[in-house]
């Protein structure tokens, strides 16, 4: 177990389309405690794999440094530095059976036979996959497979779990179970663990940090609460959907806003304010000054599409809440929540 | 009951003809002292051209020894250095690839009489023409694409992912290697070594040049044979040369068949 710490890496791959190269990482600092879950979240071929690539050793940085509880592990080959990763598959070895494939780790660490079998027959219990042993991955379901993964991993007595996109090849409601297993598994055993994913909400419900990249960079990293009450651009804000956009003016510290006014801090001057759809309430009133342009069912909350003073805003309410398009709406929201934006940062 | 026609059928009928047809006719020259034209059997059989094979025993076995013996060490050395290359071509990217996957279909395009007599200037400079390894060396040029092309394709298979996983694990290179790439790829390595066999069992202008006419291979003996007309004598040892490349197949595929038979085959298997 351990504390890890990633500081300025930065990491350029040759250009296909041009001659040069193309940074794909640029000076991105992260550090998780032991014991903790950081999600690196981020769209897709955004370089969140070669950061796991670089911190499990299976690519050199061109800057930065890697450190497993203040100690660089930079020059530490690959099969030394107990930083196990999992694809997107469960990548088992089909040629051998499970309790093999479990084994496999504490083999290469010539481990005896006899201890061989005792860590692979604990993870087994682990997993809950006992009855498993002598079966071929051929023979496994795809949830199972991603178990023995698991059991495999933990097999070694990681320092550091770093999982690649785990699941995202299973279905659903599966994907949601082995989340919520691997996670258990990750509090018992106290894996300090990196997660790439690129679905927010499962960053937000799974990890205890979250490091955003957006474009090689790290856009903001904090805790889930962090970035989504306080995220530190529009694109930070984009990334997690929210796109509640509208003009304020701020005068002599009075932050004038078409929700009210409200004292600020903030220099003088014209910003886009922000607030999430859940931050605006809205009551059906014939004077008031927003449209219904569209209702979006979903479940537990209906998402209203409200044209307010040339803005469209989304405005999420209780499902019993059910207002016709092209009525008339009064919005509510408090001021003192509004985050500000400089004009120019504005997102699309 | 009716048997139904089916096109499948009859396909694998014709095919099995064709494949089996000529190799009755060469058992059936390999007896013939006389068979004149038009008639449709032969006029006169003879036995004495297997009498005389077994009797110059010594010196067919030296030729079926040797030749296997050649084409077993070009197979070996020819997978040992397509291994890696097929692997960097398959799973790495790097500046001029394209290039050096271009020039190494380059022996296949270009016809052997047109480099074996530079190569062999050469290796009588350094002292290895009309010598076994100059001719085991020779018979890499036309050997090697076939054993890259092949084992490529097995590599960009399997991908790179097993091995990462074994590495993460705690496996170095070598042992990530031998533990798990070479039992995954074992099927595709059987198949490749046939082929390189059979390709270096083959060559005769390799052989004839750099051998120098001292390294007397199967092909050497087989091809006067035919040239100046002596079919029962060229029969016969057209089947000793179907046995010998038929068998080293059967030993591949049966060696590999028993060690993966209770496991997961796959790959070209």
């Amino acid at each position: 177990m351990a504390h890890l710490e990633i500081r300025n890496i930065s990491k350029s791959f040759p250009s296909r389309s041009q001659p040069g190269s193309e940074a794909v990482l640029r000076d991105i600092s992260l550090s998780v405690a032991d014991g903790r879950v950081l999600s690196l979240l981020g769209p897709s071929g955004i370089g969140k794999t070669t950061l796991l690539k670089i911190v499990c050793g299976l690519l050199p940085p061109d800057e930065g440094d890697v450190l497993l509880d203040g100690e660089s592990i930079l020059s530490v080959p690959v099969e030394r530095r107990g930083a196990v990763l999992m694809f997107q598959e469960a990548c088992l070895f089909p040629h051998m059976t499970v309790m093999e494939n479990i084994a496999f780790g504490p083999r290469m660490r010539s481990a005896s036979r006899a201890e061989q079998q005792r860590a692979a027959a604990e993870m087994l219990a682990l997993v809950e996959m006992e009855e498993y042993s002598y079966k071929m991955p051929r023979e496994l379901s795809g949830g199972q497979r991603q178990r023995v993964a698991l059991a495999r991993a933990l097999a070694v007595r990681p320092r550091l779990l770093l999982l690649d996109e785990p699941f995202s090849s299973l279905d659903t409601r599966l994907r949601l179970s082995m989340r919520a297993f691997t996670l258990s598994l990750q509090k018992k055993t106290g894996v300090t663990t990196l997660l790439v994913t690129h679905d927010w909400e499962e960053a937000l419900q799974d990890s205890d940090l979250i490091g955003l990249m957006l474009d090689g960079r790290l856009a903001q990293s904090g805790t889930p609460e962090d970035l989504f009450s306080n995220p530190a651009s529009p694109e930070v804000a984009n990334f997690f959907g929210i796109r509640n956009y509208f003009d304020v003016e701020v005068t002599g510290g009075k932050l004038v806003t078409p929700f009210g006014i409200c004292s600020s801090s903030a220099p003088s001057g014209s910003y886009q304010g922000m607030l999430r759809p859940d931050q605006i309430t809205l009551a059906a009133d014939p004077e008031g000054k927003g449209i219904v342009s569209r209702a979006e069912y979903g479940g537990e909350r209906i998402i209203y599409r409200v044209e307010y003073d040339g803005n469209e805003l989304q405005v999420a309410a209780p499902s019993d809440v059910r207002l016709a398009p092209g009525g008339r709406v009064a919005l509510h929201a408090d001021p003192e929540r509004i985050r500000l934006f400089t004009e120019e940062k504005r997102g699309k | 009951m009716k048997r139904g026609f089916s096109l499948a059928s009859a396909t694998l009928f014709l095919f099995l003809l064709a494949l089996l047809l000529p190799v009755a006719i060469l058992a059936v020259w390999s007896f013939t002292l006389r068979w004149p034209w038009p008639d449709l059997l032969p006029r006169a059989f003879t036995t004495d051209q297997w009498t005389a094979l077994c009797s110059f025993s010594g010196r067919a076995f030296g030729v079926v020894g040797r030749s296997a013996l050649l084409a077993g060490c070009v197979t070996v050395l020819s997978l040992l250095i397509s291994l890696p290359a097929a692997k960097a071509l398959a799973l790495l990217s790097f500046p001029g690839k394209r290039i050096v996957e271009l020039l190494v279909l380059a022996p296949v395009i270009v016809p052997p009489i047109s480099y074996a007599p530079g190569m062999h200037a050469l290796f009588l400079r350094i002292g290895i023409a009309d010598s076994f390894t100059g001719v085991l060396l020779s018979h890499l040029v036309p050997c090697l694409p076939y054993g890259i092309r092949i084992l490529v394709n097995v590599f960009r298979a399997l991908g790179e992912n097993m091995e990462i996983q074994a590495r993460v694990l705690g496996a170095s290179p070598f042992r990530a290697f031998l533990h798990i790439t070479l039992p995954l790829i074992a099927p595709g390595i059987a198949s490749a070594g046939g082929l390189l066999f059979i390709v270096s069992l083959s060559q005769y202008l390799l052989t004839f040049f750099l051998g120098g006419g001292t390294v007397v291979t199967l092909s050497l003996v087989l091809f006067p044979l035919v040239k100046s007309g002596e079919r029962t004598a060229a029969a016969v040892w057209s089947i000793v040369f179907i046995l010998v490349s038929l068998s080293f197949c059967l030993v591949l595929e049966k060696g590999v068949k028993r060690y993966y038979s209770s496991r997961e085959t796959f790959f070209l298997s």
